[in-house]
């Protein structure tokens, strides 16, 4: 077992530091929203998690292609790390938008298609890892692994694209130009507290993600694959 | 002989070897025009649909059959090759490995296309409107190329498993979804009689995934097929 | 006058840090388990 770099070490402490400083920033120093109340709060980490949980699929589709073009292993444990923690960001987004869902539309579950599609998302990831254990060989594994994860990537913005047609009944955070009437207007402390949860967990995302490939190296040493 | 000739000659090949396979032991489009048609009355009973179906559900039983039914034909089109290894020789022919992925996609399609002919007149019987639009036709034949196209390229993956055939649909489903919403909303805008203008950008839909599951098989079934 | 969905709002917390920590947690274990094996494995070759 290699060493732990330095770096991760100072990403676990900013993590640690962080989160909990993003949750305080969050309840204490932000407006309550003038017609959702406190749950509005919960917003913040929402969007945050779904940002992480759709950036760590794009890096997953990324290191599969540079897989396939180099065939090194490290990028297979990098494209499979993304993809277990973009499905537990994808979880975090699915529940805590449940749970505000549930006071706001009066209702645990709307097939509103963004809610939806992330929920078809977490299924299409889920399938790639019946897909890895269905296979015999760490080759044909990281081989088909990194083809599955690309076309899967490529069909989340054929995705998105049909949620515009679709009518939705999902806020529009961030519209180009007029955007619905349920959009809702965030003040600057509002905004400060969405792009600190954005960072912070785009850290946490390379944290996780990091400590994960590294464990995925380690297994590989332990099923004695060679590096 | 030119190249461009070679290559057009080899998929011409390998989907006359399919049609004349298929002609001779019939077991692949009566299967899925069997299994359809009992989609169709499993959801009859089970939705306790009327016999003057609304535009909407007939649209969607149509896609939902029609998904259902390719899956097997799928299967069949690369299970057939495994079996007296005939794969093999086909990989060893000098002819560009693409030239087998479109030669197959254009035998699923065929199939497929030639179910949902026959289904157009069943459905118009049981739910007693005419769906014998041109329109529709153009809908599927758009629809099932995205959908076949895809599907062959999940189908030579997941017949690399050690589960064999009984993937697919785990992988295709929710990577098909996007299509069959496009679908099922251009067919039912169609079947509602409602202008071109109205679903114009659903049938863009289509040809978009057409093109993006068609570049994808090209780039990635050498990949998969690989030893 | 806003909605009072204070409750909401502490569930929706709990379950995002929830999940985040049950996650960790279990990606500590993982890891933990590996480099026992990897000590183990690496001990025996030492002595042959």
């Amino acid at each position: 077992m290699t060493k732990k770099p330095k770096l991760l070490s100072l990403l676990d402490i900013l993590c640690l530091i962080l989160v909990p400083g993003a949750l305080v920033l969050i309840l204490f120093f932000t407006p309550i929203e003038r017609v959702m109340g406190p749950v509005q709060k919960v917003f913040y980490f929402h969007v945050s998690a779904a940002w992480a949980g759709m950036l760590s699929f794009l890096i997953a589709a990324v290191a599969g292609g540079v897989y396939l073009s180099t065939r090194k292993q490290k990028w297979d444990w990098l494209s499979l790390s993304s993809i277990e923690v973009g499905l537990v960001f994808g979880l975090i987004a699915i529940l805590s938008g449940m749970i505000w869902a549930q006071p706001i539309w009066n209702t645990w579950w709307v097939w509103d298609p963004r809610l939806t599609t992330t929920a078809i998302m977490e299924l299409i990831y889920l399938a790639y890892f019946i897909l890895r254990s269905s296979l015999n060989t760490p080759e044909s594994r990281a081989r088909l692994g990194a083809v599955y994860a690309i076309v899967s990537a490529a069909t989340v913005p054929l995705t998105f694209f049909s949620i515009r047609l679709f009518r939705t009944i999902h806020p529009v955070v961030i519209a180009a130009g007029g955007s619905g009437e349920s959009a809702f207007n965030m003040t600057p402390r509002m905004l400060l507290a969405f792009f600190v949860s954005l960072f912070v967990f785009t850290l946490l995302l390379i944290d996780l993600v990091w400590h994960r490939s590294r464990l995925a190296r380690l297994q590989a040493v332990n099923r004695g694959e060679g590096v | 002989m030119n190249p461009f000739r070679d290559y057009l000659s080899a998929v011409w090949n390998i989907l006359r070897k399919d049609l004349q396979v298929e002609w001779r032991g019939r077991q692949g489009v009566p299967v899925m025009l069997v299994f359809s048609l009992l989609v169709v009355f499993l959801f009859n009973f089970a939705l306790q649909l009327s016999p003057d179906l609304q535009a909407g559900l007939a649209a969607g039983l149509l896609w939902v059959s029609l998904a259902f039914a390719s899956t097997l034909g799928l299967n069949r089109s690369v299970s057939l090759e495994q079996e007296n290894k005939a794969m093999d020789g086909m990989l060893m022919a000098p002819v560009d490995r693409s030239a087998i992925y479109f030669g197959k996609v254009l035998s699923n399609f065929s199939f497929t296309f030639l179910v949902g002919l026959v289904l157009l007149p069943v459905f118009s019987l049981f739910y007693q409107q005419n769906m014998f639009k041109p329109m529709l036709v153009l809908v599927m034949v758009l629809g099932l190329g995205a959908y076949t196209s895809l599907g062959t390229l999940l189908a030579a993956l997941s017949i690399q498993t050690r589960t064999r055939d009984v993937l697919l649909p785990v992988l295709l489903y929710p990577l098909a979804l996007p299509i069959l919403i496009a679908a099922v909303e251009s067919s039912r805008s169609i079947l509602a009689g409602q202008p071109i203008a109205d679903y114009q950008s659903w049938m863009t839909f289509l040809l978009a995934g057409n093109i993006l599951f068609t570049a994808a098989g090209l780039m990635f079934f050498e990949t998969i097929l690989e030893e | 006058m806003p909605a009072d969905t204070m409750t909401e709002m502490i569930l929706g917390f709990s379950v995002i840090m929830g999940v985040l920590v049950v996650y960790i947690l279990t990606l500590a274990a993982r890891i933990r388990r590996a480099q026992a094996k990897d000590e183990f494995s690496s001990e025996n070759q030492s002595e042959s």
